[in-house]
This record gives C-alpha cells, structure tokens and sequence, in this order.
C-alpha cells in the first residue's frame, strides 16, 4: 500500500474514532495517541469500531486478533486491517 | 502464612536473602521451592492437587498447541470443562450439597490446625485456574507458544507472592521475567520493601480497624438504626478496597525483591467518573480476563450474528452490548460465590454499564444543551460522587450475608434515622484517620503525582521521615490480630 493510501486509511479511521468516541472538548488525538488505555475509547465498546473496520474493508478480522492492545492506536488498528487486506 | 503476620516477614527475609546468595541460573528453582512450602504452610495436602493440576495442564498446553488452529477449538473446550469442573467441585460443592459431610479428622498431619469435616475451597484454586485458562486461550489462539519447562511452568503458577489472591497473571507478562537473569537491582528492591510497607498501612491501620466497625454492624443488622447501616456500608467500601489492594501492594512489593513486576490491580477506583471507569481501575487482572475472554468473544460472535441495523428500534451494537455484558457480569458474580447476594453484585454492574451505554448519546446531548464541559472540576467531582454512590449500593449486597439481609439494610438506610452506633470512640476515630490518610495519598497520586512526594522524594531525609512515620503509625493504630484478607475466601 503506498503512502497516500495509508493516510487516508488512517484519517478514515480517525475520522470514525473522533465521531463516535471523543468529544470536542477533550485534547485532540494523533495516529499514536493510545485509544483504550489511556481511556478515550471504551475497551468495552470496540466490538462497533471491528464492525466498522470489517464492513469498510471488506475483511474478516479474527475475533482472537481484535484484542485492545491491538486496538489501542490508530497506527495499530491500520496495520491490523492491512494484515488481512487482499 | 498470612501476608500480614510476622511469620511471613521472616519467611520473606530468609527466601530473598538466601535467593541471592545463589548462582542466577539456579534461583528459580529455590524460588519454586519456596512457593511450595509457603503453600504447604496453609493446608498441605492441597499441594498434591495443585502440583497435579500443573503437570496435567503442563502437557495439555502442549497438546493443544500442536492442533492446527482452525481445528483446536474443540480441545480447548475440553481443557476449559476440565478445569472448571475442578474450581466449581470445591467452589461450589457445600452449597449444593450442605448436608453431606467428608471426615478427613484421621488425618491430623495434613491438617494440623483444625479438623475439617466439610469441602474447602483449596487456597488461590480460583486464581490458579483463571490464570491457567488464560493461559491455554492464548496458546489456541497462536499468540504465545507454550512453555517446554516444566519448572518454570510451575513456578509461574505457584510463584508465591501471586498464589493466594493473583494477580491473574497473563502468560505474556510473566513467563518470559522467569527466563531472565535478575541480578540484584537496588531500584526495585527498594520500591518494594515501600510498597510492602504502603501494603500493611492499608491492611492493618485501615481495613482490619473498619472491619471491626463494620462486622459489629452488619453481623446484628437487626439491632441497628440505618444511619449506622449507611455509615457501616461506607467503611466496608474502604475496608475491601484497603483489604485487597493492601494484599496487592505486598505481594507486588514482595515480587519486587525478587526482580519481578507483576500486574497492578488497583488505579484508585474510588476516583473513577464512570461505572465503566471504576472496572478500569478495580480487581483489574480479574475484569481484563473477563473483557478479554468472556465479553469480547460472546460481543464478536453476536456482531456475526445480528445482521440487522437494529431490533426493537435500537441498534444492534446497543443489543450486542447488553447480552455481552450481562453475562459477563454474572459470571462475575458467581465468580465470587454461590448465591444470590453475588449474582446481584454482578447484575447490578451489568445494569449500570449497559444503562450508561444505552443513554451515552442522550447523556452527550444533555451536556452540550447545559454548556457543561467533560473537563471542568465540578462536573468530574459530581461524576466521581456519583460513581461511588453506585458503587457504595453494590457492597450492601456483597457483605450482606443474605438476599433478605441486603434488602432489610437497604430499607433501614432509606427509613430508619438516628445516633451513629459506637461502643469505642477510637475505633471510628482510627477508623476515619485510616480513610483520610488513604484517599489523602491517593488524591496526590491521581491529581499531582508529581507534587508533595514523600517516599520518592529526592531528600533522603523526607524519605526516611515518611518511612518512620508510616511504620509507628502501623504501630500505633493498627490491629494486629485482624485475621485473614477478604479475598482469600474467593
């Protein structure tokens, strides 16, 4: 995947977090921020965030790999999703 | 052996000094012999189940790691049942037969102390299994290959400092320290004998002193006005919560002396500002386990399941959160016991959190229409009240003996007034000094961690000064004939 298509899947992803989980008055996030330990996103709640990721790709990501350390930044979460990217 | 006895101490003192006088390579293995007779200690013939418990696992992490992944999900079931059937034999078993009495009285030298003529539950059985149970998903699921030896599989579950009460230790996170060498390091062994210490403060100047308030209240809650039901169920919040992350800070500090870090379980959860929050923070290799293994496959199956944008006009995310959570919240309970007083402890978390997931957009909503920010002091006080209010509700069911006991303390709370019951004055007032000390250090933890620091201050002088007065203050105020931790029973 090249570059410019690995921003956009990052800001898509982002973009998603931001809408679903984070208010406008909390500090902004970057790629690295950690979403779940630092307790942005609700460890609880990431089964949506999977939904999301598997219905945008297209792909099926196993539930013993959707673990929250997996799920705790969005560099993380892409390179997740790219492993099961065709 | 009691963590808070001096026994332990000692036998603490002579297993980390004779540890080092051993060549690196070979200590593991004392320390594996020192777990052995730390348990022994306790009722000795639970170790001939324990160690068989070990080397049957021992090998059926093998075997299930050599089936493909695609094929072991059967295996895995079986080695789960296995292990269940074993906790909930012992767990469980009095109470679904009272009447039935085992006499083991013939056999004075596995049970020195006191005869016993009915199931106990074998010490660290709960935790022991858990940890195993992690242990073996995380081999099915291909993300650690299973340990070849057999020592260091063994010392990773009975490595002393976690055997009684956990932490439920992931595979992760403590075989690969049992690999290392661990040289002396001055650091650490430092930072443990003060968590050691921060443990006995927490155990023997606040959780045993409420407990005497507490047990005097709740064990003749017939006899009492609600005033002291309320002010008996506030302390028990601190006594549980003193109780087990006391026995958490020794037995981290005492992992500590060895070169080990183990998992921490407790992130002052009387400051958390959510219910979700509070999990986040509480018994937090217990609720991790039960997110990790419980909740999130039952929440992943559901999502495969429920192909519908909703049902019932609400979301199928909002469904798939509640089933998940609900279930995970009563094994929870019955994690802790059999009866309805746990089931309900764990309901009523499922309740709050699936309440907190279903309103959070009407509660977003709610906020901007008021202006009031997520950040502002007063609006993170009300949350941090309002948690523990909920949380404070919760314990009446934990510590009532009963279903009918919790609901008649809860009708005295709300009906019944009057004089606070004491018949000493100093065990309130201790009491209440315990408490402020407690959440007095914990406030500076969470809000300027970096400010006001006593024990890791940079002046050797406010060290030790800090060091003396916690030790005459154990001294002083504490009780030091409290008995057992809470957990022990679980």
């Amino acid at each position: 995947m090249d570059e410019k298509n690995l921003i956009e899947m990052k800001d898509l992803v982002l973009n998603y977090i931001i809408k679903e989980y984070i208010d406008e008055d909390e500090e902004k996030i970057t790629y690295d921020t950690a979403l779940i330990s630092s307790g942005y996103v609700d460890s609880f709640s990431m089964v949506s965030l999977l939904v999301f990721l598997e219905n945008k790709f297209k792909i099926k990501i196993p539930s013993s790999k959707a673990t929250p350390e997996a799920f705790n930044t969005v560099n993380k979460i892409v390179d997740l999703v790219n492993q099961y990217i065709k | 052996m009691l963590f808070n006895s001096i026994i332990y101490l000692l036998f603490l003192l002579f297993v980390v000094i004779t540890y080092y006088c051993f060549p690196q390579r070979i200590r593991w293995i004392w320390l594996l012999v020192a777990s052995i007779g730390y348990y022994i200690s306790f009722i000795p013939i639970f170790i001939a189940l324990l160690g068989c418990g070990v080397v049957i696992n021992f090998f059926l992490a093998i075997w299930l790691a050599g089936i493909p992944e695609k094929k072991n999900s059967g295996s895995l079931i079986l080695i789960i049942f296995l292990n269940i059937i074993l906790l909930a034999f012992f767990k469980y078993f009095n109470t679904f037969f009272p009447d039935f009495h085992i006499h083991l009285t013939g056999t004075g030298h596995f049970f020195p102390s006191d005869p016993v003529n009915k199931m106990i539950l074998p010490l660290g059985l709960s935790y022991l299994i858990f940890t195993l149970l992690s242990y073996h998903i995380e081999v099915k699921r291909k993300n650690i290959q299973p340990e070849t030896h057999i020592g260091y599989f063994s010392l990773y579950l009975l490595f002393f400092p976690r055997i009684a009460q956990g932490p439920i230790e992931r595979p992760q996170q403590l075989i690969p320290q049992l690999h290392q060498i661990h040289p002396f390091n001055y650091n650490l062994f430092s930072d443990g004998l003060k968590q050691i210490l921060w443990g006995f403060f927490k155990k023997l100047v606040v959780a045993d002193r409420l407990a005497i308030y507490v047990n005097a209240i709740y064990n003749n809650a017939e006899e009492h006005n609600g005033t002291s039901l309320l002010v008996a169920t506030f302390f028990f919040a601190f006594q549980i919560y003193a109780d087990f992350s006391g026995y958490t800070d020794i037995a981290l500090g005492s992992a500590k002396l060895f070169g080990f870090n183990l998992t921490d379980n407790f992130k002052r959860p009387y400051f958390a500002t959510s219910i979700k929050d509070f999990w986040d923070r509480w018994h937090i290799t217990l609720s991790t386990w039960l997110r990790d293994y419980i909740f999130l496959p039952i929440a992943y199956y559901l999502s495969n399941r429920l192909k519908k944008e909703s049902y019932l006009f609400v979301s199928s995310q909002k469904w798939i959160y509640l089933i998940g959570i609900m279930i995970t919240f009563t094994i929870c309970g019955i994690w802790h016991g059999v009866g309805w007083t746990y089931l309900i402890w764990g309901l009523l978390f499922g309740v709050y959190l699936s309440y907190a997931n279903w309103t959070k957009d009407l509660s977003k909503k709610i906020r901007k229409q008021l202006h009031i920010k997520k950040t502002s002091p007063y609006y993170v006080f009300y949350k941090i009240l309002l948690t523990f209010i909920l949380v404070l509700f919760t314990w009446i069911f934990f510590r009532a003996s009963s279903l009918s006991q919790a609901t008649m303390i809860i009708g005295k709370i709300f009906t019944s007034s009057g004089p606070v019951f004491f018949y000493s004055p100093y065990d309130l007032i201790y009491g209440i000094f315990g408490i402020i000390v407690l959440m007095a250090a914990e406030f500076k933890r969470e809000f300027i961690p970096e400010h006001w620091t006593i024990l890791y201050n940079r002046y050797p002088a406010v060290r030790i000064a800090g060091i003396v007065l916690i030790v005459i203050t154990i001294l002083l105020t504490g009780v030091f004939d409290g008995g057992q931790f809470i957990y022990f029973q679980f």
